[in-house]
């Protein structure tokens, strides 16, 4: 191998925020919204057992409080779901993978496959009714540089992990 | 006939002391199978630790992954010429992987292994050509701290956290001994004032008196810690030595070092005086004493522990990032302005008007983070990078691009419509944030830190 030290064109380094990113299956929605309904109804549920067993008939403005905190829960809750669901992203590049999540504050998370320590494919029995999947990347870095993908079909996600594991092992000849 | 004695004595136990003599003698009889069932050995390149009785747990441990090495020696273990080893696990969850007791010439053994072998390679990575590593010298001392840097270290230190610590050890104590003495704290306030002539004089001793007492207890804290310190450099790593009761050493390879920290008080600071960290796999969130820290008493001193990693940059020739001055607009708004409202208003119906001491609050905040914005610093070249942070003291740091694991960017609402973002670099150390820079920064950064992983084949760190 030669050596060699040449300048490099910062302009002309591949760009992250020029790729265009695969939106997750439309189907996903529906777990989400079916998750939303079952914490809501267990809040509900939770809220009116409190209010039949702990507080007095009386207090009219006490059950008034929890019904708002209730409703403002359960629209918060709805409007992150969808704006999130909305946003969030992925892509695949010849060395890497890019995620791109949030609603509020929204983060790009790029993960290169050189320093992907071990990823896996995770169903949940919500996510498997809808023939879904999300697939975990590990790395070794500190909390926080893991990096998740919901939503994707379960072909799709167990052919990015081989695709991955492929990745990893003609990447790394040689670990310290 | 020890069942009969103890029967004999039974009825005389109530089932309280009974409970507390069968605990004891559980845990004394568990300690004793945990000793005898425990095993370590070196098996081709792997360390094997078996243990356990009921549940048997075998781990072994790749040597040529073994990250920092913790070597303590209480004054127990010094009785018996042992010392306790423990190892930083690389792995996601934190297996703490430690052998309690280990013969001291053993633990030599082990040291000598890991600081000494020949190391593995000396093939460049970007090359791939072989350097001939120059006559290092096997072990090489770079500081050592002598009675005058302890009593710098010690005068620097943080009073404060000294002060409150004694105070909570005091109040706790004074608690038992109020159950003893029946003794109340009016009393002792009591007491402390009539031995001085009038009330005044009082609130004057008692500063000079608290500060005092901080200065004791750091003295003692800076004695007991960093006693007889040295570190020194062998072909493969940095070997540390402290403490006076109990003593610490710890080795730590360089190639497994993921980024190094220094940092200062204000006081420090006009003293030259720094605390350098290495950090190393895991070491975020790991427990304070197992960190690897190196007073500094001559900040010349700084790039003699770099330079294996990398040197420091050379920062007056290179242009710095800043951050953008919406940062203080923000942070003024979030931590300071918007909690003030919303405390702002029940606390007015129960105080009135000295609600508005709530504006001190606010004062500081804007203070502190306009400091800290015009104070912050990032310089960057082709193989690493280096930021300068800090309100009051200082930090810095040197990270190198190929440690970097991941990388992210966040955008909050108001840093979208001001096109700023915060970048944050993942490495197995520790988390590197570098907050409200302009988006065309942010991108550039996060797009060559990327070019710079990925053109490398081989992983520097990979635990």
């Amino acid at each position: 191998m030669q050596f060699s030290n040449t300048a490099i064109d910062i302009a002309a380094l591949p760009k992250a925020e020029e790729v265009t990113l695969q939106p997750i299956e439309p189907s996903y929605w529906k777990v989400l919204q079916i998750e939303w309904l079952i914490t809501v109804t267990v809040l509900a549920v939770a809220a009116g057992a409190a209010i039949y067993f702990i507080i007095p008939q009386n207090k009219t403005w006490l059950i008034a409080l929890i019904a708002i905190i209730w409703v403002l829960i359960t629209i918060i809750y709805y409007i992150f779901i969808s704006q999130s669901f909305k946003y969030r992203a992925y892509a695949l590049r010849e060395k890497d993978v890019l995620s791109r999540t949030g609603w509020i504050i929204r983060h790009l998370e790029v993960c290169p496959f050189t320093r992907i320590q071990h990823c896996s494919v995770h169903a949940g029995p919500l996510e498997r009714r809808f023939g879904l999947a999300s697939i975990s990347l590990y790395t070794a870095g500190s909390e926080g540089a893991d990096l998740r993908i919901p939503g994707l079909k379960e072909e799709t996600a167990s052919t990015i992990r081989e695709f991955i594991m492929q990745k990893i092992k003609t990447d790394e000849p040689a670990a310290h | 006939m020890v069942i009969s004695l103890f029967r004999s004595k039974a009825n005389k136990f109530d089932p309280f002391e009974m409970v507390v003599i069968g605990l004891s003698l559980f845990s004394i009889v568990r300690s004793i199978i945990e000793f005898l069932y425990f095993r370590f050995y070196i098996q081709q390149d792997d360390l094997i630790l078996k243990s356990g009785f009921v549940t048997k747990k075998t781990i072994s441990l790749p040597l040529e992954k073994i990250q920092a090495v913790h070597i303590e020696q209480t004054w127990l273990h010094s009785i018996f010429n042992a010392a306790r080893l423990s190892f930083d696990s690389a792995g996601s969850e934190k297996i703490e992987v430690k052998i309690d007791a280990i013969s001291k010439a053993e633990a030599e053994e082990f040291k000598n292994f890991i600081l000494h072998s020949k190391p593995d390679s000396n093939i460049d990575a970007d090359t791939g050509l072989t350097i001939d590593a120059p006559e290092i010298p096997q072990e090489q001392v770079l500081i050592r701290l002598g009675a005058n840097d302890l009593f710098r270290l010690s005068i620097s230190a943080n009073h404060l956290e000294a002060f409150l610590l004694m105070l909570a050890f005091f109040v706790s104590a004074l608690d038992q001994l109020r159950d003893i003495f029946k003794l109340e704290y009016n009393q002792f306030v009591n007491w402390v004032y009539s031995q001085s002539p009038n009330a005044s004089a009082g609130w004057l001793v008692l500063p000079v008196i608290a500060l005092m007492i901080s200065v004791i207890v750091s003295t003692v804290r800076v004695l007991i810690r960093y006693y007889d310190f040295r570190i020194s450099r062998t072909p493969k790593g940095f070997h540390i030595h402290s403490g006076l009761i109990n003593i610490q050493e710890k080795l730590v390879p360089f190639s497994k070092i993921q980024y190094i920290s220094w940092k200062a008080n204000w006081l420090r600071k006009r003293m030259g005086i720094y605390l350098l960290q290495f950090h190393a796999i895991g070491s975020q969130g790991m427990n304070e004493k197992l960190r690897i820290k190196v007073p500094i008493t001559n900040s010349s001193m700084i790039p003699l522990l770099l330079h294996q990693y990398h040197d420091p940059l050379p920062v007056q020739d290179i242009t710095a990032v800043h951050i953008h001055r919406a940062f203080v607009v923000r942070m003024v708004l979030m931590y300071a302005i918007y909690p003030s409202i919303v405390a702002g208003i029940p606390l007015y119906y129960f105080f009135g008007w000295k609600v508005l001491w709530l504006l001190a609050w606010i004062t500081v905040v804007a203070i502190s983070r306009s400091l800290f914005q015009r104070r912050f610093r990032l310089w960057m070249d082709e193989n690493a990078l280096q930021i300068r942070r800090g309100v009051l003291g200082t930090t810095e740091l040197v990270l190198r691009w190929d440690f970097i694991q991941s990388a992210g960017m966040e955008q909050s609402i108001y840093q979208r419509s001001h096109d700023l973002a915060t970048i944050h670099l993942h490495t197995a150390g520790g988390t590197v944030t570098i907050p409200y820079i302009t988006l065309p920064e942010a991108r550039e950064i996060m797009n060559y830190a990327l070019y710079k992983i990925e053109i490398r084949h081989i992983p520097p760190s990979s635990g």
